[in-house]
């Protein structure tokens, strides 16, 4: 059974939370650490610091919304839960971001993928990046820590049809296929992880590492934006936050400042990036919000003979990296197919249709599949990722060009997805194009894809998966933290998130924010006590 | 493109609205000289339901719901009731949630919006950039199917991109509200959870 409203109980056995859009008055507190985000990074990093006997305080921006609030509703989830109401795009509105916004972060509204890292892409940070020791062999531990601390194991139950048309297109073509792992624990098979997981059955950080710091005596903020991080000497010296209202958007125009011996940014590969550059930490070699990555993301949605139900079931149970490495690390980019879930609202909102176009997709819905390639981005010489800059108000925005390379491999994975779709039976196939019709043959399909406008606005791109932007690495000139992700010119800042990856990863990112959070967080703790 | 510039989007459209203007001919300069206000003048006959005095409206004001009440036919086309009660009620719940995605979306997209429907509103810009020739209290639906269908196929990326911004916030208002989920053969989350999980049991209480 479910162990329901897990902050309910914990609030009244004494945790410490604090809604900043409740405050009063200003507040000024002091602990150890400071940690801002309580995602996949913050939140671990919060475990393990306050199991360390540390006083810490967890800052995050979005709300705390948790099981009694999650209806399986894509209106309420979806403003409440992702970053600008699930509206934030990179600058040139070309890619739609999907972005956790709340406590836990991305991991409570993420689709429960956990991969190691890929060997491929650590040898390439530790040789070309010189990350040091990031080889698989090292990290192992950390992956295995992380993976039973999560219940992270492959998904056991058969997968939903959504899902199986991939397995099933891939057998017909040859192509590699393999099974999910998932961090979960008695999953009810809903389908709505997207929504925040309404049976606490998902282990993001939410129902994981936050309650076990809060466990621990740490605090947790929610509600309070991190303005910047003021700094004198190499020393940061204090965080200013400006509270946000109940609706998560309205400022109250109360105010909190917390002094700290360490601080720790974990704002995301768009967040982190936007803080230090708010804060204007020192940045000699202007490497702060550059080459930040995104996987991005192109779908194709097929029509298929039998029911399909995508809103129903763990939503990603199925893979296949038959392309991921086609091209070797550094050739042009390649790609790992997955399945999105679809639900009404988020269908209706990536199709790029109105009217008799859209009815026509809306009637088929329950019959409707669909596949997505997340290029692997940051390895070729043509993917230089994008740029982070702050807007007039402040706010962080996401400059990603999109490379010729990046390009081609669309074409190649619409190609592939729909090759795949028809072989497990499709009637029509369209990939997500303003200029694509519904094709009722591969052979048509095929013709078709060759002919689409590469350009943007007009395919409909995606990412969810933000990397990048406060790079790890030995040489300053190159990267803005060391390998454990200490600040190369603050002495007493760290960054804990996937802000830190010199390239994306060609796997879904959370379990690597994990186990680098874990070790980094270990090294962080070991300091902290020796010189208490 | 300049990624040093903090906001290309919103040069981006200014500066097609002044070529748009100044493309237009003379209409720039009559418009300015019988002092025709950049704000629309409204018909009487607002629609009731676009007009809801006694709601607090977050973003979206009466100028606003009255183009979108001329484009959601179009935008929802053969779902949009032709019953003219239900049609109206329809209409008003499909603002009222549009409205709360906007509001949800925070301070820098709504300025991109502000600026979409000043755009929209402006009989300058409605003439020369929408080509929408009647006031949206009077536009037809065959003629906001033709202005929706003009700015997806336009090769200007900026066009593109309002279009793709109506249509997502419109399509996501409409088909999240569980009403219209039959027309997408939705059945709504399991039919069990509802006894089997409590916060489901308040939702539907």
């Amino acid at each position: 059974m479910a162990n329901f409203n897990l902050y309910g109980k914990g609030i009244n056995d004494g945790w410490d939370v604090v809604d900043a859009a409740l405050l009063e008055e200003d507040r000024t507190l002091e602990a150890d650490v400071a940690i801002i985000g309580t995602g996949a990074g913050g939140g671990t990093t919060a475990e393990v610091l306050a199991r360390a006997g540390l006083k810490v305080i967890m800052v995050e921006e979005g709300r705390l919304y948790h099981d009694p609030d999650f209806t399986m509703d894509e209106h309420k989830a979806y403003s409440r839960l992702y970053q600008e109401g699930m509206t934030r795009a990179t600058a040139d509105a070309s890619i739609a971001i999907l972005q956790g916004r709340c406590v836990g972060g991305s991991t409570t509204v993420n689709w429960t993928s956990s991969f190691r890292t890929p060997e491929q892409t650590l040898h390439h940070w530790q040789n070309t990046h010189g990350v040091q020791d990031c080889d698989p062999e090292t990290l192992a531990p950390w992956f295995a820590n992380r993976e039973q601390a999560l219940n992270i194991q492959t998904w056991n139950v058969d997968p939903n049809r959504n899902n199986d048309i991939l397995r099933d297109g891939c057998e017909r073509m040859g192509w590699d296929w393999k099974t999910i792992p998932r961090n979960v624990r008695n999953c009810w098979n809903l389908g709505y992880c997207g929504m925040g997981c309404p049976t606490n059955a998902k282990q993001g950080t939410l129902v994981t590492s936050v309650p076990s710091a809060l466990g621990d005596g740490a605090t947790l903020i929610h509600s309070l934006r991190v303005d910047r991080l003021n700094h004198q000497g190499d020393r940061v010296r204090e965080l200013r936050g400006t509270a946000l209202g109940s609706d998560g958007v309205t400022v109250t125009g109360r105010r909190m400042r917390i002094r700290a011996r360490h601080f720790v940014v974990a704002g995301s590969a768009i967040g982190s990036p936007g803080i230090l550059l708010r804060s204007e930490v020192p940045d000699p070699y202007d490497r702060i919000g550059r080459r930040t990555f995104l996987h991005p993301v192109n779908a194709t949605v097929a029509r298929m003979p039998e029911t399909v139900e995508p809103y129903y079931g763990a939503p990603q149970s199925i893979y296949s990296d038959e392309f991921l490495w086609r091209n070797g690390v550094t050739g042009s980019p390649g790609y790992k197919l997955e399945v999105p879930p679809l639900h009404p609202v988020m269908a209706a909102a990536v199709l790029p249709d109105h009217g008799e176009a859209m009815v026509e997709q809306a009637r088929h819905f329950p019959q409707t599949q669909s596949i997505i390639a997340l290029l692997r981005d940051g390895f070729n010489s043509d993917s230089e990722g994008g740029t982070v800059t702050l807007r007039d108000d402040n706010s962080p925005q996401l400059h990603y060009p999109i490379s010729d390379s990046l390009w081609s491999a669309f074409r190649h994975a619409w190609l592939r997805m729909a090759e795949i779709q028809f072989a497990a039976g499709a009637e029509a196939v369209r990939p997500v194009h303003m200029d694509a019709p519904y094709w009722h043959s591969w052979k048509e399909a095929e013709q078709g894809i060759r002919e689409l406008p590469l350009a943007e606005l007009r395919a409909r791109l995606f990412t969810a998966h933000q990397m990048g932007g406060c790079a790890m690495g030995d040489d300053p000139a190159r990267s803005v933290v060391n390998s454990w992700g200490e600040h190369h010119h603050l002495s007493n800042l760290s960054v804990h998130d996937a802000s830190i990856f010199p390239t994306s990863l060609g796997a879904n990112p959370q379990l690597t924010v994990y186990a680098l959070a874990a070790r980094n967080s270990h090294r962080l703790a070991g300091r902290l006590q020796s010189n208490a | 493109m300049d990624s040093s510039s903090p906001d290309p989007d919103r040069r981006q459209f200014l500066r097609l609205g002044f070529q748009g203007g100044v493309a237009a001919g003379g209409a720039l300069v009559l418009a300015g000289l019988s002092g025709c206000s950049a704000r629309p003048t409204h018909d009487p006959m607002i629609p009731a339901t676009t007009a809801d005095p006694d709601r607090h409206w977050r973003f979206m004001t009466e100028e606003d719901r009255v183009v979108m009440a001329a484009l959601l036919p179009a935008i929802v086309g053969p779902g949009m009731p032709r019953e003219a009660e239900a049609r109206n009620s329809a209409l008003s719940e499909t603002l009222v949630a549009m409205d709360e995605a906007f509001h949800a979306m925070g301070p820098p997209n709504q300025r991109q919006f502000r600026q979409l429907f000043d755009l929209l509103e402006s009989s300058i810009t409605r003439l020369t950039l929408a080509r929408v020739s009647s006031y949206w209290p009077n536009v037809s639906g065959e003629q906001a199917e033709a202005f929706l269908q003009r700015w997806r196929g336009s090769m200007f990326n900026i066009f593109n991109q309002a279009y793709l911004g109506l249509i997502q916030v419109s399509n996501a208002a409409w088909y999240g509200q569980p009403a219209h989920w039959e027309q997408m053969g939705y059945p709504g989350p399991p039919a069990y959870t509802y006894d089997a999980l409590p916060q489901m049991q308040k939702a539907s209480a």
